[in-house]
């Protein structure tokens, strides 16, 4: 466990603000399923809509570090900023079709 | 025991060829028809109601007694009132010449059936008049889906505050990495474009609030279009801006 947190601690702080950023959302998911857990789910597509959310921009947040860190090969060529463009992009269509889903 | 006679106008006995029917109709609508089998001068038909009693289901009541008298080459222009002695009928029609078959009433018979035993034949259903359905049917009340059980106002705020908490989590996680806005553009050309940028992605979260709150798909749409467009130019200036940066601070 030291070795993991050693070697964490020496990652590039964007790829550390993109993985707590992960982190947050995925707790943010966890929350809902907590409260629906309690209460039933009644507005089914609500819960759906909030889990998903969660879950999406999670995954954005995943493609985004695979994409700007250096030390992957498959992306080598690809300018961070395109890469971050491409988050927002996708964040956008995802947040679109979230608030519509939401009811 | 009924019997009777048909006779045409010219005076001559005729005997329509099996076309000649006693119907017993009771009040509930259940009938019951029979043949009545004849020679050539008479008609006569015994009803034996005992023995007939499992066959009229046992339905007690009024019966309707009727007479039907079919042939083609039998006419009627004119029906004579006749009594029934129930008993020793005898029945005398008249008819003259017109291309009709008669069905006539003959009267009413009151039937005392005894009990059904357990096991007698239900009388057959009778069928729905089929215009029923065209006229007023009975009213459907009609009941609201009862609404779900909805969560106490307490709880659900409840959890509203303990969904932002990992929002909150996450600024301050962010201060404690350092995050800085370091690269923010000091040239007062590019650094428009970036706030314009930060502003354009707040405008569209900004529309997705208000479509969820109050617009619909379509105007939302048209808004986004318009926001999207911009926010294309403007962050494609911006992130270029700073891609060159980056590329010039790296080769430096």
């Amino acid at each position: 466990i030291q070795s993991l947190t050693k070697a964490y601690a020496a990652t590039p702080t964007n790829l550390k603000i993109i993985d707590l950023y992960v982190v947050f959302a995925v707790a943010t998911a966890l929350v809902q399923v907590v409260y629906m857990g309690i209460v039933g789910s009644f507005p089914f597509n609500s819960f759906l809509s909030g889990v998903l959310s969660c879950i999406g921009t999670a995954v954005l947040g995943v493609c985004l570090r695979i994409q700007v860190n250096k030390d992957n090969k498959e992306f080598k060529d690809l300018p961070p900023e395109r890469a971050f463009a491409d988050f927002v992009l996708c964040n956008l269509v995802l947040h679109l079709v979230i608030m519509n889903f939401l009811g | 025991r009924l019997s009777f006679q048909l006779s045409t106008p010219l005076g001559r006995t005729f005997k329509p060829h099996q076309q000649v029917f006693l119907k017993l109709k009771h009040e509930s609508k259940v009938e019951h028809l029979f043949v009545v089998p004849g020679s050539a001068r008479q008609f006569k038909i015994v009803l034996d109601f005992l023995g007939l009693v499992e066959k009229f289901y046992y339905l007690s009541g009024t019966y309707d007694l009727e007479l039907s008298v079919g042939d083609a080459s039998m006419v009627c222009r004119h029906i004579h009132n006749s009594t029934v002695l129930f008993g020793l009928a005898l029945l005398i029609i008249l008819c003259l010449l017109q291309e009709n078959s008669f069905l006539r009433a003959l009267g009413q018979l009151e039937l005392d059936l005894p009990e059904a035993p357990e096991k007698a034949p239900r009388p057959p259903a009778q069928a729905v008049d089929p215009l029923a359905k065209f006229r007023p049917q009975k009213e459907i009340e009609h009941i609201f889906r009862v609404p779900e059980k909805r969560p106490l106002q307490e709880v659900s705020l409840a959890f509203t505050g303990l969904t932002l908490l990992p929002f909150i989590g996450f600024l301050i996680g962010l201060m404690r990495l350092g995050v800085n806005l370091k690269n923010f553009p000091s040239l007062p050309g590019p650094a428009a474009f970036a706030s314009l940028f930060h502003a354009g992605i707040a405008a569209v979260l900004l529309l997705y609030v208000l479509f969820w709150v109050k617009l619909d798909l379509f105007t939302t749409l048209k808004y986004l279009s318009f926001l999207g467009v911009f926010l294309v130019f403007v962050g494609h200036r911006t992130l270029s801006h700073l891609s060159n940066t980056t590329a010039k601070q790296k080769t430096a």
